[in-house]
């Protein structure tokens, strides 16, 4: 027999002892929910996990949960789901594009830039992890968490083999890849089931043509993918699509391309500095065999300088006002004091604070970050820029166009017409 | 039939019956009213009467989801349905061991999706080399080598093939069970008759399990109409839309696109199409004999 069997007003009476006893604590403790975009085990979760549990330790009362995704897809039809039916968490993270406009247009966050300023963090982060998540009218409505360059990582061995030097111009590019092609090996290793490394290749000549002025102009329907500046663009998808991609791209995913490029079977990667603990060796510098390149040049009228390029602060991370209280603001004051160190050099990744530099970070961290520091004009994401919609569009039909399945002008069509679309429904 | 009856099988229905209706006519009936909206999720809804039924109709991606579907639901059937019914057959044929070949056909339906996907997506990949590439390259078929999964116009027949690799077990089960219930008398009579094995099957078993069969072909016609997981799991309906399927741009539409009352006006087409698809077969059963239909 049981203690419930043998006395049910026992258990009533401990039932309400453990009821007085419980209220006063959940009164006082305050929880508040993060719903992260990175997955369990990502450094980035694991880091700021730490930050909590320190904080803790001092301050039992409060908490905030991590609840980590399985991947974007998931994670932004749960938000969307979320803020359709306005259940947002008290922390979600989110890119600064027009979804989430509308969730700051309804006033339902807090305005970051403000933060920063009553905490007195604003000269502390890099200039890339403040101008990335910025609105085009200058506000801020999302913490960053990291800076990153996104380089051309090389294997040297392979680009020996084909007698090729890292290109400067894009027709140098061009070049480079015929050569590695002609000498038997995969010029470029491209996860083609997600839409962005694909986009970022479109995007290199128009971003070396104008700078942001073409993403800028296309987004609002001043400018068209079908103007020259967009035809050229979809004609270098193509032309790296049928002839230099690996084969079968389209179905290759995030892990198997980098597979392909850290086993030595592509030459070439595209990928933000985020993925830079796979190009370590077991000094902590990069593996003798790789390096990298910045994005090509077009030629010497370019409009943006060959330092700029795409550099992010990756997704960020947005506070509610009902979240923004003494105890939260309390709470990030100690995660700014003791982020970026230990982002650094316990998570290995580039934080968006300026870290302490110690003697023992391997040089190529402190390059990066000098290279970070250096990009006057971040080359914009388009993938973040463009209606949700057209983005979608763009994704399927970069395929479509990197297979040869549609023309530039056709491609271009497809793209203009979602543009205009959204534009006329907005 | 008396009052009392007529309200105690009311009764008898009405647990089954609420379920239905929160779960299934709810839904139709919440989707109906989202679709004359255009509504991104968050923020106002816009009347737009029909403009989302108009926009379907000139949506050539939506075009092209359908077209991709029908092909998806008519060579799926046939697939499962062959394929379920030679399982069967088999079964039928064997006493030892049967129990672990039924078993052992079936660990393909109770693993998930994303686990067949997978080992799929590895089995045809190219880099890094799947078994696929793997049996071509010992073949000494080098030359053939490819990405089927990349290829626009093998893409939809492998989702296809994957998907009824899934679920035809189900079907083999039905069969089977439906084979297992025809009188033993009628089949030794056949036998006696001079019938032989596939006589028997053609004269005798088809036959007996006619209805079995066509309620089979509803479920299988309505479902692969429905089909989602498989294609946006292993192509995301790609490459470009070469795999798409009315639901998973429905789901693309709504959560990618953001477009809650486009979305919503494809669930509703899916819906009536279901609908309308089991209606059309319900009627030729009814004209080939098959009443209770």
């Amino acid at each position: 027999m049981n203690c419930f069997n043998r006395s049910p007003s026992g258990l009533a009476a401990m039932l309400i002892a453990l009821a007085a006893t419980a209220a006063p604590l959940s009164a006082e403790a305050k929880t508040y929910q993060y719903m992260s975009a990175h997955s369990v085990n990502d450094p980035l979760v694991k880091t700021l996990q730490s930050l909590v549990e320190g904080y803790k330790s001092e301050h039992p009362d409060f908490n905030l949960i991590i609840e980590t995704a399985a991947d974007r897809d998931a994670f932004n039809s749960k938000l969307r789901i979320l803020a359709s039916s306005d259940q947002l968490p008290d922390w979600f993270d989110a890119d600064p594009e027009p979804f989430f406009r509308q969730i700051v247009e309804q006033g339902k966050v807090i305005d970051v830039a403000k933060l920063y300023e009553d905490l007195g963090i604003s000269d502390k982060f890099y200039p890339i992890s403040l101008s990335y998540p910025k609105w085009d009218d200058g506000s801020l409505n999302l913490i960053t968490w990291q800076a990153n360059a996104e380089y051309f990582w090389y294997n040297k061995d392979l680009f020996a083999k084909a007698g090729v030097e890292p290109p400067k111009t894009i027709d140098e590019l061009l070049a480079v890849l015929a050569k590695l092609k002609e000498a038997g090996i995969t010029p470029i290793s491209i996860d083609g089931k997600d839409y962005w490394p694909a986009m970022r290749y479109l995007a290199i000549p128009p971003f070396r043509a104008e700078s942001n002025g073409f993403i800028d102009k296309l987004k609002t329907g001043e400018a068209k993918m079908s103007d020259p500046t967009g035809i050229a663009a979809a004609k270098f998808l193509q032309t790296l699509g049928e002839n230099y991609f690996q084969q079968g791209f389209s179905s290759t995913d995030y892990t198997a391309a980098l597979d392909l490029f850290t086993s030595g079977k592509a030459a070439i990667y595209y990928m933000g500095t985020w993925e830079l603990p796979s190009f370590l060796g077991q000094n902590g510098d990069l593996k003798p065999n790789i390096s990298y390149f910045t994005m090509p040049i077009g030629s010497d009228k370019d409009a943006s300088p060959p330092t700029d390029w795409f550099a992010v602060s990756g997704i960020g991370t947005a506070m509610l006002k009902t979240a923004d209280t003494p105890e939260m603001r309390d709470f990030l004051k100690y995660v700014f004091a003791n982020y970026a160190d230990k982002a650094l050099y316990e998570g290995h990744y580039l934080p968006s604070i300026v870290p302490t530099f110690r003697p023992d970070l391997p040089p190529i961290y402190k390059r990066i970050l000098d290279d970070i520091a250096g990009v006057k004009t971040f080359a914009k994401v388009w993938d973040v820029q463009l209606d949700p919609s057209t983005v979608d569009t763009m994704g399927r039909e970069d395929t479509n166009l990197a297979l040869g399945q549609t023309t530039p002008e056709g491609y271009a069509e497809a793209i203009d017409q979602s543009i205009q679309t959204y534009l006329q429904n907005k | 039939m008396s009052r009392s009856r007529s309200a105690s099988g009311w009764l008898y229905v009405l647990p089954a019956l609420t379920l239905f209706t929160l779960l299934v006519i709810v839904p139709i009936i919440w989707s109906l009213s989202f679709s004359v909206f255009k509504w991104n999720g968050i923020g106002a809804k816009v009347f737009i009467g029909i403009g989302n039924y108009v926009r379907m109709w000139n949506d050539g991606l939506f075009r092209r989801a359908f077209i991709n579907n029908l092909i998806f639901a008519g060579l799926g059937t046939f697939v499962q349905v062959v394929l379920g019914m030679a399982m069967a057959i088999l079964l039928m044929s064997i006493t030892k061991f049967r129990d672990f070949v039924k078993v052992a056909y079936f660990i393909p339906c109770v693993i998930s999706s994303v686990a067949i996907c997978q080992i799929f997506a590895k089995l045809f990949a190219l880099n890094p080399e799947g078994v696929f590439n793997a049996l071509l390259g010992a073949a000494g078929l080098a030359a053939w080598k490819s990405a089927p999964l990349s290829d626009p116009h093998l893409a939809l027949v492998i989702v296809t093939l994957v998907d009824a690799y899934k679920f035809c077990a189900i079907y083999m089960v039905i069969y089977f069970s439906a084979f297992m219930g025809i009188d033993a008398q009628l089949l030794e009579a056949a036998e006696l008759d001079g019938a032989n094995w596939w006589q028997r099957y053609v004269h005798v078993r088809f036959p007996m399990i006619r209805t079995v069969f066509l309620i089979s072909l509803v479920v299988l016609i309505s479902g692969t109409l429905k089909g989602f997981d498989v294609s946006y799991i292993l192509t995301g309906g790609g490459p470009g839309a070469a795999s798409e399927l009315v639901s998973t741009y429905m789901y693309k539409t709504i959560f990618n696109s953001l477009n809650f009352g486009y979305g919503s006006a494809i669930a509703v087409f899916l819906a009536v199409e279901c609908l309308l698809a089991v209606a059309i077969m319900q009627r030729l059963f009814r004209t080939s004999g098959q009443e209770g239909m």
